[in-house]
């Protein structure tokens, strides 16, 4: 009986070993790497693809919390990431995304995209996490040249194109302007004004790869927001039909200076915004922009703590709106909706996602109300730099 | 390429390597009775200034021979200055902080601003 014990006891440890090891032989041929934890976050897997990855060996990590080997950062702010283990952790899957840089052992930055999901046992309590990484360093690479082209040539197009503008203006106020017929006026007028629209598609897209190259300024200062909204009204004067409404109301620069903001961020959200209104609101309707320190209701909105000194701008339009069916995609790149089509030819689809990105970045949020042929209220609540700067 | 000034009497130096740009300003600033010069690189204008006296220049960032930080640099702290207003297509925020800190008056990003906008601000002076 004891003998037959034994036998069926090692046939037992034998299969047990014959599957760990081909468990084993499947983690080591795995070519992604892969690391699992436990709950402490210690590691207890490190596969030979990973130590190809970070430049660490399994021999020396394991047992170790992970946080003391693996440096996993956010790749535009370069604050840690440890979001997407945590949710491991706690039972939520986390998919690949691919805004994470690891850094290895050598001090070299590799972006990588990251999945993580729980380990549970048979009765499904958490064991762990494990989690499974892609080195997206190449594509990472192809992307930043693609659009680093895009940035040249954008840079390359503006002086021809301010050439135009200013040759066309001088065509058209200069002292001989008087010699023009009518038709030659306006076709100078159409020159003009498609080399502005130029100018202002090619601004769109120098601004859009600056945010996906990670190439925005981030100098946050005290802003005088009513000398900016200055700036801005004696810029849409000019370009606005001259029927259409538009009203800005400041709170007082005492309310408002204690927020620190990167200026040139806060002039491109607010001229995005209210540009996108006059560009969308026919000529006899009106676009009120107001600047003031946000209320709590829109900082619980925004996400952002009560506490936190906050800028709210409120753009609303009585424009054509956005349908409903299509709102969700209204911050996507290039999308453009079909009305917007119908009544505004000219567009790039861009300035809502800048906005989106930009307000994103700086720890804020940006939301709206529309109903079709009646208006939009657009709402970016951009909550004060933090001291150390690293509100991105 | 001197012109005589028809009501003001301010000499005005357009440093632009842009061929087409410095018409339109030489133009532009003839029209509204500026005398003007006109030179291409950073090199010149720095020797055009040694020799005669200009009340504004209209100094281009992206230069030949030596750009316009540069002359700008090398401008520092010399007497009777004239007032510079520098031009660029560059549209971030730390080079115009980094022209004005190192004299410039004003910063104009050409494709942003019109010539009416440019002599707006030099009749401002």
């Amino acid at each position: 009986m004891l003998a037959l014990l034994c036998i069926v006891g090692l046939l037992l440890i034998s299969v047990l070993f014959w599957r760990w090891r081909q468990q084993a032989a499947v983690v080591a041929s795995m070519s992604e790497p892969l690391l699992a934890i436990d709950t402490r976050e210690r590691i207890t897997l490190f596969n030979p693809a990973l130590e190809k990855l970070s430049g660490f060996k399994a021999r020396d990590v394991l047992g170790q919390p992970y946080k003391q080997v693996l440096a996993f950062r956010y790749e535009r702010s370069g604050t840690v990431n440890k979001k997407f283990i945590e949710e491991a952790l706690s039972g939520k899957r986390a998919y690949f995304k691919n805004h994470t840089v690891l850094v290895h052992k050598s001090g070299r930055i590799v972006h990588i995209q990251e999945a993580a999901a729980p380990l549970r046992s048979r009765s499904g309590d958490i064991k762990g996490a494990v989690v499974v990484l892609r080195n997206h360093t190449a594509e990472h690479q192809q992307e930043a040249e693609r659009l680093d082209m895009v940035r040249v040539t954008s840079h390359q197009l503006s002086t021809p194109l301010a050439a135009i503008d200013w040759c066309s203006e001088l065509l058209i106020t200069g002292p001989n302007h008087t010699v023009l017929d009518d038709e030659q006026r306006e076709l100078l007028a159409d020159i003009q004004t498609s080399a502005q629209l130029m100018k202002s598609l090619i601004r769109d897209l120098l601004d859009a790869s600056h945010v996906e190259l990670n190439q925005l300024p981030n100098q946050p200062r005290p802003v005088l927001a009513g000398k900016m909204v200055e700036t801005l009204q004696h810029d849409f004067q000019r370009v606005k039909p001259s029927s259409q409404e538009l009203r800005f109301e400041v709170a007082p620069d005492e309310q408002l200076a204690p927020i620190l903001i990167d200026p040139t961020l806060l002039y491109m959200v607010t001229h995005n915004l209210v540009s996108n209104a006059i560009k969308y609101t026919p000529e006899t309707g009106a676009v009120d922009v107001a600047l003031h320190p946000a209320k709590a209701a829109e900082k619980r909105m925004a996400g952002v703590g009560t506490a936190r000194a906050c800028l709210t701008i409120c753009v609303h339009d009585t424009g054509f709106g956005i349908p409903k069916a299509q709102q969700s995609m209204l911050f996507q790149k290039f999308f453009r909706a079909d009305n917007a089509r119908k009544h505004v030819s000219n567009g790039t689809g861009l300035g809502l996602y800048i906005i989106n990105q930009i307000v994103t970045r700086l720890g804020g949020k940006v939301w709206f109300t529309s109903e079709e042929n009646k208006g939009t209220t657009f709402i970016a609540v951009i909550p004060s730099a933090t001291q150390d700067r690293s509100n991105t | 390429m001197t012109h005589k000034p028809h009501t003001k009497h301010q000499r005005i130096l357009i440093v632009e390597d842009e061929r087409p740009l410095a018409h339109a300003l030489e133009l532009k600033l003839q029209h509204e009775g500026y005398e003007t010069v006109t030179t291409r690189d950073g090199r010149a204008c720095l020797e055009l200034l040694q020799q005669e006296k200009f009340d504004i220049v209209l100094l281009d960032l992206m230069l030949p021979v030596i750009d316009g930080f540069s002359v700008l640099k090398q401008l520092q702290g010399q007497p009777n200055m004239p007032v510079i207003f520098a031009l660029s297509n560059l549209r971030q925020a730390e080079d115009e902080e980094r022209v004005l800190a190192l004299g410039a008056h004003k910063f104009f990003v050409k494709t942003d601003v019109p010539l009416a906008a440019i002599v707006a601000k030099i009749m401002e002076l």
